[in-house]
């Protein structure tokens, strides 16, 4: 019999992840802040409604999956299995007993036998393009990366050294860390990939996505050929969201602030 | 009711080793598990249709091979042939061993090793790490 999602429809997805516990102590060092429940599936709704993803027979994977409400809407939603990968111990420890606590036997009122099928990785995003043995492993990716707000200076702790890329000999600050995401989403999909990105920087981002989705697609073809976009892949920018990023830790203003995210959006077309 | 489980043998056949400086490809990671768990799920011919073409077969032959280890597992392993018959996609008795092999065994506690060099990557309650030191890093 195939998968039977949990959810039928946006309001019982927004319902049910309003509910996922969020981090008790965000941790600054890791620009910590989980998706709120709302723009979780509002994002991914509208993605299912326009590609029909989310499916039983789609992979999923989760970059910074923190608590898991990401990861929780794709399952939801009945996808076949989904991966959430993020390199702090105590996101993994809370995502996995969210996962385990919403969707243990006696919580679902229907008799619908489903499976959830999920796994976690303890990796740092920026180097996980090394070590995964194909590209295009899975459907869909999905991401609420860092925003990359911090410079090196704020972030004192020594562990951060954990996530830095050393590429040619460099290491970067958490800035572009959100491109980075990206970049390692668009390199582990070979369908589609959603991102969460500051506003004011979508211009950049689309533009690194480009860059990104042309060497992709021209590094696994035996003939040189262009790579064009709207015949081999997309780009769009597919909602624009106010988030709201209350007092979670230090460096943020005492009161709780908005800001203004968009949806990127990027599908491999052929 | 919703079945929990990991590690997937799905998710060891995506790993390498291969962010480590010095490793040339680092791949299958050899699982030496020391608690594993046959988790019934529900079948599903065509997630496994789907997702074959993206899997390395022979790394999952080389995982399933590794769990078999005396006292282990309670139930049997599947036997996996050692190439992906040509019909894969009819073949409801291959594809079932074969989402045993790739959904249904838990490797809950053990480490992934590195092929080349040894390095013990974790796996605690069923959740692998992956994360190495800068001065390992390509």
């Amino acid at each position: 019999a195939p998968v039977q999602p949990l959810v039928r429809n946006r309001k019982q997805l927004e319902s049910l992840l309003q509910q996922v516990p969020t981090f008790a102590n965000p941790q600054s060092r890791w620009e910590q802040y989980a998706t709120p429940g709302e723009v979780a599936a509002s994002w991914l709704y509208d993605a299912k409604m326009r590609w029909n993803c989310f499916t039983a027979e789609q992979s999923v994977l989760d970059l910074g999956c923190g608590p898991g409400a990401l990861m929780t809407g794709c399952l939801a939603l009945g996808s076949g299995y989904v991966c959430g990968v993020d390199i702090d111990s105590d996101s993994l420890d809370l995502c996995r007993s969210n996962l385990m606590e919403l969707f243990s036997p006696g919580n679902d009122d229907d008799d619908n036998d489903v499976s959830a099928n999920w796994d976690l990785l303890q990796a740092d995003v920026t180097r996980l393009s090394a070590g995964l043995v194909h590209q295009r492993q899975f459907d869909v990716v999905v991401t609420n990366p860092p925003f990359g707000t911090y410079s090196d200076a704020k972030l004192s702790h020594k562990s951060n050294s954990n996530r830095r890329n050393k590429k040619a000999g460099q290491s970067t600050s958490s800035k572009g860390i959100d491109i980075a995401f990206l970049e390692a989403g668009i390199a582990a999909s070979c369908g589609l990939v959603f991102s969460l990105h500051k506003t004011a920087t979508m211009p950049f981002v689309m533009h690194r996505a480009r860059q990104a989705c042309a060497r992709k697609l021209m590094s696994s073809d035996d003939v040189a050929s262009a790579m064009v976009e709207g015949r081999d892949y997309s780009v769009s920018q597919v909602a624009n969201l106010r988030y709201n990023l209350n007092r979670s830790y230090n460096h943020h203003l005492k009161e709780s602030k908005d800001i203004e995210v968009s949806i990127l959006e990027v599908a491999f077309l052929r | 009711i919703f079945k929990i489980s990991n590690m997937k043998l799905i998710l060891h056949n995506m790993l390498t080793s291969a962010m480590i400086k010095g490793v040339k490809k680092g791949y299958p990671l050899l699982l030496r598990a020391t608690k594993v768990e046959l988790q019934p799920v529900e079948f599903d011919a065509g997630f496994v249709v789907h997702m074959l073409p993206r899997l390395d077969w022979s790394g999952v032959t080389a995982a399933v091979q590794c769990l078999n280890q005396p006292d282990l597992l309670q139930d049997p392993l599947p036997e996996l042939p050692p190439t992906v018959p040509d019909d894969y996609a009819n073949n409801e008795d291959f594809l079932r061993k074969a989402h045993i092999a790739l959904m249904q065994l838990d490797v809950i506690e053990g480490c992934l090793v590195c092929p080349e060099t040894g390095r013990e990557f974790p796996i605690a309650k069923g959740i692998p790490n992956m994360l190495i030191n800068d001065n390992e890093a390509a």
